[in-house]
């Protein structure tokens, strides 16, 4: 059992590369615009989305909604 | 004891009552992607159900940040800890023996937490402790502390992962709330599977809140009885005053912002909720091994570390994160019923063009275009500072 008397995992870049992943293919899904979604990714007051911004740069953003998911903004 | 199938385990354990099967289940699956904390969910149930004297204490629905949140305070790493102290080394899956309908996640080979009482010789029922006053203070504890972006400054970063865990009562097939009451106050619906507590035939003597495995009776000293969530099971039978006589969904449910939960039942194929769990194998049960057989189902977040995850939500977890990740053309369908509708959907279809959700009769309750339009407020509009 990992959470008796264990550390947690630490997370790695993928981890952090994933949930950047995951917040903009929810936006995507949603109909959201690559503009309005790199709006909330570049505004600090979005702490979650602005540090994946700051940690893996604006080409990662941009291409996480252009690859990979269905819904992603090629589509659109 | 009476030996009960349990397909979420992929095998037969020991509960102390026969099974009871309900005409239908009551479940729900929560996209945990999807959820952004703001407890709107929480005070819909609060200020529906738990508003009056000593209602401070009363959290029937709350959403906790993990690893380091829970309410009360560490319930899950207690209850794994007694579990692996019963059963050490023991609490593992048999991947290879997997089944679609009767075991879609192989086979379980630890204990429950009945077997562990069992073995124990306890006088409970089922394994569980009685969380201190000081667990049950601080409902919302460590809520987002690992996440932050810190600018000019250059002190090492303190951030990890985390997620919101949302929770109520999982109306369990084999409910050890239940089991584990002397005065037999809690009763399992026939109709709809919805677990209740009989407050008249209720003594207050915490047997609830001490096995159920999810800490979700909760004991209100101004009334001297235990209490929890009732799955807004007025709204289920129709009979909130919105709606004329036709089946809604819970508060929480309908309140959430995220529109990240749906209702329906587990035993019915033409309900959405079937699909994700049992077709799709998206939403899996939490903490499956403690053998109640829960009624509430989670799409696991993408981003966490696999072996936290198995250990929550089984080991189905890769499985349903790849299918998350690369969704079938039904599954994005379905995605947009969450949230779109306070009415109870008992069976979809899914077009090209739209997700289209009946009620009970099949008769169009909602419909939600799969590519939606997006309307741009106007500048003068803007609400963003
Ligand atoms: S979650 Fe707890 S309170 Fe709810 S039915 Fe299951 S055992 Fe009972
Ligand atoms: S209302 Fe929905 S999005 Fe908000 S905390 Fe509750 S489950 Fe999460």
């Amino acid at each position: 059992m990992a959470l008796v008397a264990a550390v947690l995992p630490a997370p790695t870049d993928e981890d952090l590369a994933e949930m950047g992943r995951c917040y903009v293919e929810e936006f995507a899904r949603m109909g959201w615009s690559e503009d309005a979604v790199m709006r909330v990714f570049c505004n600090p007051f979005y702490r979650g989305p602005h540090a994946v911004y700051r940690r893996k740069g604006e080409q990662f953003v941009r291409g996480a909604g252009r690859s990979g998911d269905r819904r992603g903004w090629e589509r659109g | 004891m009476p030996k009960v199938p349990n397909w979420q385990l992929g095998r037969e354990m020991d509960y102390p009552y026969e099974r009871g099967k309900p005409q239908r289940q009551f479940a729900a699956v929560f996209n945990i992607n999807r959820c952004i904390g703001c407890q709107t969910c929480t005070m819909a149930c609060k200020s529906a159900w738990t508003f009056s004297e000593g209602q401070e204490f009363m959290w029937w629905n709350n959403v906790e940040s993990k690893p380091y949140g829970g309410y009360p305070q560490f319930w899950d790493v207690k209850l794994l800890a007694l579990l692996d102290e019963a059963n050490p080394d023991g609490q593992v899956w048999d991947t290879s023996a997997k089944d679609a309908q009767n075991a879609p996640y192989g086979r379980y080979d630890g204990l429950t937490i009945f077997e562990a009482a069992k073995k124990a010789g306890a006088r409970q029922q089922a394994l569980g402790y009685l969380p201190s006053d000081k667990e049950w203070r601080a409902p919302n504890i460590y809520e987002d502390t690992s996440v932050s972006w810190s600018q000019g400054s250059s002190l090492p970063e303190h951030s990890t992962w985390f997620f919101y865990l949302q929770r109520i009562c999982n109306h369990c097939s084999y409910p050890a709330c239940l089991a584990a009451c002397p005065r037999k106050a809690i009763y399992k619906r026939a109709e709809d599977g919805i677990v209740l507590i009989d407050q008249k035939r209720c003594r207050g003597y915490k047997k609830c809140v001490e096995q159920c495995p999810y800490k979700k009776p909760m004991f209100r000293s101004a009334t001297r009885v235990s209490e929890k969530c009732i799955a807004c099971y007025p709204r289920v039978e129709g009979k909130d005053a919105l709606v004329d006589n036709e089946p809604m969904v819970t508060r929480c449910i309908s309140a959430c912002v995220g529109k990240i939960r749906l209702q329906g039942w587990i035993d019915d194929e033409k309900s959405p909720v079937y699909y994700l769990v049992r077709k799709e194998k998206v939403a899996l049960p939490l903490y499956p091994q403690f053998g109640t057989e829960p009624n509430v189902y989670y799409i696991p977040p993408r981003w966490v570390p696999r072996p936290y995850l198995e250990q929550m939500f089984g080991p189905g977890v890769e499985d349903a994160i790849d299918r998350y990740s690369n969704p079938s053309e039904e599954l994005l369908g379905v995605l947009q019923l969450f949230g779109s509708t306070q009415r109870l959907i008992f069976s979809y279809e899914i077009t090209d063009e739209a997700a289209i959700g009946f009620d009970e009769k099949g008769r169009e309750i909602v419909r939600v275009p799969i590519e939606e339009p997006v309307i741009v407020r106007p500048p003068q509009h803007l609400n963003i500072t």
